[in-house]
């Protein structure tokens, strides 16, 4: 089993296991082609990953860690257990969110384009919190957004929803 | 192996700059209607809400809790609904405590608060049936009902009353090539007339029927036929008596909480996996009656926490014989005595979690150490007095697998407060710092000591 390193677009480089690695689709695919061109006796692979920077990528790799860690549990944890094996990784991953406006941005976008399905629903429920619960003024001012319908378009949309805009 | 040359990040970027497939996954999880309100956000949110291609993706399951009943009026949230009907996927009727009608505080409060069950009402009798006559198909309907729609479309159905048992007839057909889940809160004695109406449903996945009754002298009694092919989760709890005949071939697990007592069962299939049977009270069947003519072949899990005499009778131990020598047993509960139950039948190896109710006035048991592929181990005394250890933890600190080892004081007001005899604290101090000190194999195991 040769060693896998993810290197970011600014040069790092992060060893990481094969079963974390292949937690990204986009990695287990890149290292698929690697493994074919390189042969089985391959001792380093290197992927790179041009699109995400260092701070970004360690964030990606802590989830993947935390995730693997956790779905382990999970398959060995009987149905009694399981409660409290979701709270705890509830637990974890409301610390792991606590991140300003920015870095979510780029993590959603690192998630996005490396394909780990559970690190982008937890980051696009993150952003959705910022919307949740708001007026769509609010949801304007908080992201920065121009109102930019038309008097027709805002009737449509009154017209069309409305028991829930009532 | 880490060493950036220099920190680069894209450009500041803004919600709208991220591609379109993002903002839908945002958007997506959004209660109803916080999601429909984002509409009125912007050209870029409207445009993402209103797609065509995202619409399956974006309004597929369609959560009705109690917000979305604020201030609505359900035949315009069900116009609405039918308008999306191609595309809606699950259907999911999950109401909050304002559905049972018990209500605190100002009397305009109180109006506001009758008004929404009110509205909740009316959907669940007249809108939700039109709404399955016209989904898709393929399309799921989950309900949780709440005591007083559980008793309009159950309740006893008297002969004279006709034109209402022809309405709660009709009312479980329209929904029957939908419903997959169904949970029913139901104060009121229960039997095979009252439910016979529901054997139409034969979608039905998952059955929940709760009694609500806090004390056994109080709880409603529940007689039940059920008949179900794709039934596979039954749970029925805080009833009275308990009679039960189960035709559900595809059952696999079956949870029976609080019966008091469990008077008869018929009808578990071979197929079965996880049984739990918790706080069953005295008078109820002894444990070989239970699964007469059962193999216990697929069992994984199984909890017996039975009143004593359905421990006692002759032939109860033949059941953990059964279930232990299929190999299959991961998870076992149970207040069985555990001196009379290994005296028969050996623990099997093949245990990963075992909750012991046992007295641990004298420590415990030998017999436990053997258990070398234990995940999880927790003992639950169930005597007054101090608790007891006779001898060092190790063997349970050198199960390689071991991950909790907890210790509590069972159920009562007396039991709340844990002592332990002078010598059993020494012998978890010992434990506890061998834990501390990552003295534990393999290296970096964790373990939970609680106590």
């Amino acid at each position: 089993m040769p060693d896998i390193v993810l290197r970011s677009n600014d040069g790092a480089d992060h060893k990481i296991s094969a079963s974390t690695a292949r937690l990204s689709r986009t990695v287990a695919s890149l290292l698929q082609d690697l493994e074919a061109s390189k042969g089985e006796d391959a001792e380093l692979l290197i992927v790179p990953i041009p699109n995400v920077c260092n701070c970004t990528l360690k964030k990606v790799l802590d989830f993947c860690e935390q995730q693997r860690a956790f779905d382990d549990l999970v398959r060995a944890s009987p149905a009694a257990q399981q409660p409290e094996v979701t709270r705890k990784t509830q637990a974890w991953r409301e610390t792991y969110m606590k991140v300003s406006t920015d870095e979510l941005y780029h993590l959603v976008m690192a998630a996005h384009y490396l394909d780990v399905p559970g690190l982008l629903g937890l980051c696009t429920d993150a952003m959705a919190d910022h919307i949740r619960g708001k007026s769509p003024s609010q949801v304007r001012a908080c992201f920065g957004l121009k109102p930019n319908l038309s008097p027709e378009e805002e009737d449509d949309i009154r017209r069309s929803n409305l028991w829930a805009l009532s | 192996m880490e060493g950036p040359r220099k920190a680069q990040r894209p450009l500041d970027i803004g919600l709208l700059d991220l591609p379109e497939v993002l903002l839908t996954g945002i958007l997506k999880h959004l209660p109803l209607k916080s999601k429909i309100q984002s509409e009125a956000v912007c050209r870029g949110f409207r445009k993402v809400l209103r797609k065509p291609s995202q619409g399956s993706f974006l309004w597929d399951a369609i959560e009705l809790n109690d917000l979305v009943f604020k201030d609505t009026d359900p035949s315009g949230l069900a116009w609405w609904l039918m308008q999306r009907r191609h595309g809606i996927r699950l259907l999911q009727f999950t109401p909050g405590e304002s559905h049972q009608g018990s209500y605190r505080g100002t009397y305009t409060g109180q109006a506001l608060a009758a008004t929404q069950i009110q509205r909740k009402r009316h959907f669940v009798l007249h809108l939700i049936p039109q709404l399955a006559a016209v989904l898709p198909p393929e399309a799921e309907i989950q309900l949780d009902l709440r005591f007083a729609d559980a008793e309009s479309l159950l309740g006893s159905l008297e002969p004279v009353d006709a034109g209402r048992r022809a309405f709660v007839e009709q009312y479980w057909a329209n929904l029957a090539g939908h419903l997959t889940r169904l949970k029913l809160d139901y104060a009121y004695d229960i039997d095979y007339p009252t439910t016979s109406v529901l054997e139409q449903l034969t979608r039905l996945q998952y059955l929940s029927l709760d009694g609500f009754g806090s004390e056994p002298a109080s709880r409603a009694s529940a007689c039940l036929h059920l008949s179900f092919p794709h039934l596979h989760q039954l749970l029925i709890s805080s009833f009275g008596e308990v009679k039960l005949w189960l035709d559900c071939p595809q059952l696999k697990g079956l949870h029976l909480i609080g019966a008091s007592p469990l008077e008869s069962i018929e009808g578990i299939p071979q197929g079965i996996e996880r049984v739990f049977l918790t706080r069953i009270a005295e008078g109820s069947l002894p444990l070989q009656k239970i699964f007469q003519g059962h193999r216990l072949e697929q069992l994984t899990s199984l909890c017996l926490e039975m009143c004593p005499e359905a421990h006692e009778a002759p032939g109860a131990l033949q059941v953990y014989k059964r279930a232990f020598g299929s190999g299959r047993l991961r998870e076992l509960e149970t207040n069985c005595p555990l001196e009379k139950l290994t005296h028969q039948c050996a623990l099997p190896n093949s245990l990963q979690h075992l909750y012991l109710h046992l007295p641990l006035g004298r420590g415990l048991p030998l017999v436990l150490e053997q258990l070398t592929n234990l995940r999880v181990l927790e003992a639950i005394n169930t005597e007054e007095g101090l608790m007891h250890l006779d001898r060092p933890l190790n063997p349970f600190l050198d199960m390689v697998h071991l991950e909790r080892l907890a210790f509590s004081g069972g159920e009562g007001p007396k039991m709340e407060c844990l002592d332990w005899t002078p010598g059993a604290l020494k012998y978890l101090a010992l434990a506890a710092v061998r834990i501390l000190e990552g003295d534990l194999l393999p290296p970096g195991r964790k373990l939970d000591l609680v106590y």
